[in-house]
């Protein structure tokens, strides 16, 4: 069970870093104010 | 306890999302350089986080044991492992985006026309490509324990060195003398826990050697060595923690291996583990002599009956050499005079080979325990349990009068004994919390 946390706080960790990234780049390349 | 250890688990997962996305609000703060497509944004901002993933990596193997105490040092590993591919696939995004929305920086990869920047970024990749590689083919590629460990090291510090010196050289985030700062910042915290690991951590280790002072023989092939501090007080653990030991090297050689403890932890003179001779480096414990000095680093590990004093009973599921932790958590309680009921089911291939046979016999008369021997080959007349552990066994053997939130299970073994069991307990309800193990497949 601990191992499944484990592989679904790295999908978590992966899925926002990816979804951050997506707005910062919006944001700073000016789609996005 | 359990509370404080949710707490703390948590607080350390918010600590390490915050730390890895940290450098996309770097760049958001004022005054940034000036806008570009979306695209190049987008490419920089995973080569970014996937940096600090990268970095972070470092930590989290760093044996900070107030680190890895919410989880068990095996899923701190585990981690380790899982999220090394998602910082690899950020890592590789960065040129790829660039190569594909802008292809003339493809001339870039060669080394012998690009820019220094460029240069440092190629070997990062490469050096990336390599860890990932030696990692996951390591047995395919006939990589013995100790190479790889080296080349890991190696292959890591090049990847994190080099894409700091990649971020410096393009410096285009580096606009400010404060955003400057603060990455020399994160240079400089991440080359002081290299520092700390490969050299003040060895160098502390190595001013508190241990000596040999006894080799005993145990049933199924196993090894029991005894280790007296030398010149020093020596260290306190926890029943069923495990330490690093170094035997016949210098604690800055990659020689260690991870071995629980089993003796009690009540004994204060001296440590010992019991070890089965299963591999290359086990098989030499037999030729361990008496006066032999090693080094030990821990203790290490959360997996302890010291971490849940409400329970009002435990369970301890053992396979073969996989009773060591569970044998120092029973002489420790037996040494504290416990009176809570135990249950130990230990399975093994057949009554010979059934390590710490007749301790486990004499340990009955002090502690309120009940010894289940589950064997896979039996004896002749033998009327006990056969086979391997499954779910009626262990429904059959859960303490009367106590509920299942009162009783923590400990699980040592075969890893496929453990995910066999592991299965078990979750289908017959058991919160995750309340049944514990700890793996050492590290790699």
């Amino acid at each position: 069970m601990r191992r499944k946390l484990s592989l679904a706080f790295t999908i978590f960790i992966g899925a926002i870093s990816v979804i951050l990234a997506l707005i910062f780049a919006a944001i700073r390349s000016g789609l996005v104010q | 306890m359990k509370k404080r250890s949710l707490i703390k688990g948590i607080g350390w997962g918010v600590l390490y999302l915050f730390l890895t996305v940290a450098p996309l609000f770097v760049m958001l703060v004022s005054p940034a350089p000036g806008q570009r497509e979306f695209w190049r944004e987008l490419s920089v901002s995973f080569g970014f986080v996937g940096l600090s993933m990268m970095a972070l990596q470092f930590v989290l193997t760093a044996r900070f044991q107030w680190l890895k105490s919410p989880y068990g040092s095996d899923v701190v590993y585990l981690f380790h492992r899982q999220i090394s591919i998602v910082a690899f696939l950020l890592i590789i995004s960065h040129p790829i985006l660039l190569f594909v929305f802008s292809p003339s920086t493809v001339s870039l990869l060669n080394i012998f026309t690009a820019p220094w920047r460029a240069r440092a970024a190629v070997v990062s990749v490469l050096a990336l490509l390599g860890l990932i590689g030696f990692s996951i083919w390591r047995k395919t590629l006939k990589l013995d324990y100790y190479t790889w460990r080296i080349w890991h090291g190696i292959f890591a510090i090049l990847a994190v060195g080099m894409a700091l010196i990649h971020i410096e050289l393009v410096g285009y985030y580096l606009n400010t003398p404060w955003k400057k700062i603060l990455w020399l910042v994160y240079a400089v915290f991440w080359i002081g826990l290299l520092l700390y690991t490969r050299l003040l951590k060895p160098l502390w280790i190595m001013r508190r050697p241990y000596i040999v002072v006894d080799v005993q023989e145990e049933r199924g092939n196993a090894w029991t060595i005894t280790l007296k501090p030398d010149g020093h007080q020596g260290l306190r653990f926890h029943p069923g923690q495990f330490a690093w030991i170094n035997i016949r090297s210098s604690p800055f050689s990659e020689k260690e291996h991870p071995f629980s403890f089993s003796s009690s932890s009540e004994n204060t003179e001296t440590i010992s583990f019991t070890i089965k001779a299963l591999g290359d480096f086990t098989k030499t414990i037999k030729d361990i002599s008496v006066g032999e000095r090693v080094y030990v680093d821990g203790p290490y590990g959360s997996f302890s009956i010291d971490n849940h004093d409400h329970a009002k009973a435990f369970m301890f599921i053992a396979g073969g050499v996989g009773i060591t932790p569970m044998m120092s958590m029973l002489r420790a309680l037996s040494d504290r005079q416990d009176s809570r009921p135990l249950t130990l089911i230990y399975a093994n291939r057949d009554w010979e080979s059934i390590t710490f046979r007749e301790e486990l016999e004499s340990l009955k008369r002090t502690l309120n325990l009940n010894v289940v021997h589950v064997l896979e080959q039996p004896p002749h007349g033998w009327n006990g349990k056969t086979g391997y552990i499954n779910r009626d066994l262990l429904e059959g053997l859960l303490p009367s009068g106590i509920q299942k939130n009162d009783l923590e299970i400990f699980i040592c073994g075969p890893i496929p004994m453990m995910n066999a069991v592991d299965g078990i307990l979750g289908s017959m309800k058991f919160w995750p919390g309340d049944y514990h193990s700890e793996r050492f497949d590290l790699v």
